[in-house]
């Protein structure tokens, strides 16, 4: 629950100091230009190295964090291994990220043949104004 | 996935893969388990304030990644990397959309009676799908024997292991490291690689056993061995999209030229040799997905041609043959895969060494926002 409300904010914070704070700074890894770079191409502010690679990073993570789904461990799994299976999925999709899309096609699509076959069914035990089609895709 | 669990006797006792569900409901074993859709995304972890974030983030990334190249700034490679995975996560979001996120526990299943189970035979006699678990672990099996032959057989005499440390101890460790350092450092990551090509890449069921209390790691379904599916084109995108992820790496080997061209810097993104490399290991990550693509289009496509035309076998045979040739090429070809694709991010990371000063600045993308002045 901590993590679940609490983390949004702090890595917003993070990004934000990152991408906002530490131009400023000119040490030796570090850009300042100022003027016209080259037609259209307005420098607005620097950037250093460090902020580029914090910029893909966060990127990366977020949408480790936000997009990928994975599925229901084993009851008996305790913590070191739930962490290991993350950088089991992590590395797999860096190294090949069209492979978790098929992952996700696949699911997508099994899970939608399973709740079209049984959505009138199960419609007959429950009350009316439920839906079951989406709720099956797990 | 592995979303239902039945419980017999008030404990968890397997998680029921898509077709035993189907198959106990159909038999009347268990009935389909009642729940709403409230019910399962109660159970998700997923946070929409992130969600909120994710998207802030995505663009202000893609704004600013675009207007680069629309005003010929140099880019780093590292931002190359993560346009891919990122464009591919936002295309696995659209498809997880209704799957509730790291779910902790499965929805309990009761049996009818338990008698039913009582009398049942092997998991693998009645149920199809648990075929693949054999098959997986003759894989296994297979890639195993093939790299280390007479593992694990080769008969030890009984002797009494030397408990002080003596010179025949040392020769034995000294022996025998070698074959440890082969086995833990070549033989293991390969029949793991393998065993994840084989679930993840080729989306077969995965290594789940009777009875297990979970699903394997990158389970997705029956696929399509039932036949299930009236059009198995979908996906495709996939492959599409290994195919769009190296053409853009092989793009990014030109980039640094592009830099010298448009700007009035002339620092060298990469040395000469680390741009071949970069060329050969990108063209290798992306030819891969091509051949994939080519031979499942050509097996596909005479495959439809014999059902089509039942009467001329040569139509047949081409497809057995494009059919053997294409998991041939993708066994072959997927460790120079996996290590191009390693390698482009090594050398991503490498390149931020010397970066040329047009990476570190941030072009006024509100010119390239469609309006009025």
């Amino acid at each position: 629950m901590f993590t679940s409300r609490c983390l949004p904010v702090l890595l917003f914070n993070a990004i934000w100091h990152v991408s906002h704070a530490f131009p400023l700074t000119i040490s030796g890894s570090s850009a300042v230009v100022e003027g016209t770079l080259s037609e259209g191409s307005t420098v607005i502010r620097s950037l250093s190295t460090s902020s580029v690679i914090w910029s893909c990073l966060a990127t990366l993570l977020l949408s480790f964090v936000v997009c990928i789904h994975p599925n229901i461990p084993s009851p008996k799994e305790k913590l070191p291994s739930r962490i290991l299976a993350q950088l089991h999925i992590a590395f797999w999709v860096m190294v090949a990220p069209e492979w978790t899309l098929y992952w996700a096609i696949m699911q997508w699509r099994s899970a939608g043949w399973l709740a079209k076959k049984y959505a009138g069914q199960s419609a007959a035990f429950m009350m009316r104004n439920v839906v079951v089609t989406f709720a099956l895709k797990k | 996935m592995g979303g239902f669990m039945l419980y017999k006797n008030d404990n968890p006792s397997e998680t029921l893969l898509q077709c035993r569900l189907d198959n106990l409901v159909e038999d009347g074993s268990i009935s389909f388990p009642v729940f709403t859709k409230a019910d399962i995304q109660h159970r998700s972890r997923s946070s929409q304030p992130l969600l909120l974030i994710y998207s802030l983030q995505v663009s202000w990334f893609f704004t600013q990644f675009f207007a680069r190249l629309a005003s010929h700034q140099p880019l780093a490679h590292l931002e190359l990397v993560t346009l891919v995975v990122t464009v591919s996560n936002t295309m696995s979001l659209f498809f997880w959309w209704d799957k509730p996120q790291n779910v902790g526990s499965p929805i309990r299943v009761d049996p009818n009676s338990l008698s039913v189970f009582a009398q049942e035979q092997e998991p693998a006699l009645l149920w199809g799908i648990y075929a693949d678990e054999s098959r997986e672990r003759h894989i296994q099996h297979l890639a195993q024997a093939a790299l280390m032959p007479a593992s694990e057989k080769a008969e030890r005499p009984p002797t009494d292991s030397p408990k002080s440390f003596t010179l025949g101890a040392v020769r034995e460790i000294i022996t025998k490291l070698p074959i440890a350092i082969y086995k833990y450092l070549v033989v293991k990551p390969v029949t793991f690689l393998y065993n994840d090509l084989d679930v993840l890449g080729m989306g077969n069921t995965g290594y789940c056993p009777s009875r297990a209390l979970k699903v394997n790691r990158f389970y997705s379904g029956p696929g399509n061995s039932w036949g299930i599916w009236s059009n198995p084109s979908l996906p495709w995108i996939s492959e599409a999209m290994g195919v769009l992820v190296g053409g853009v790496y092989i793009a990014g080997a030109s980039w640094g030229r592009i830099s010298e061209v448009y700007t009035a810097y002339s620092f060298p993104f990469f040395s000469s040799r680390v741009t071949v490399i970069w060329k050969v290991v990108s063209t290798m990550s992306a030819a891969v997905p091509v051949g994939i693509l080519l031979l499942q289009g050509l097996e596909v496509s005479f495959d439809s041609l014999s059902f089509r035309f039942p009467s001329i076998s040569t139509l047949d045979t081409l497809d057995d043959l494009f059919c053997f040739f294409g998991f041939g090429f993708i066994y072959i070809t997927f460790l120079f895969f996996v290590i191009a694709r390693l390698a482009v991010i090594l050398l991503a990371l490498i390149s931020l060494r010397s970066i040329p000063i047009g990476v570190l600045t941030t072009a006024a993308w509100t010119n390239y926002l469609p309006h009025f002045s």
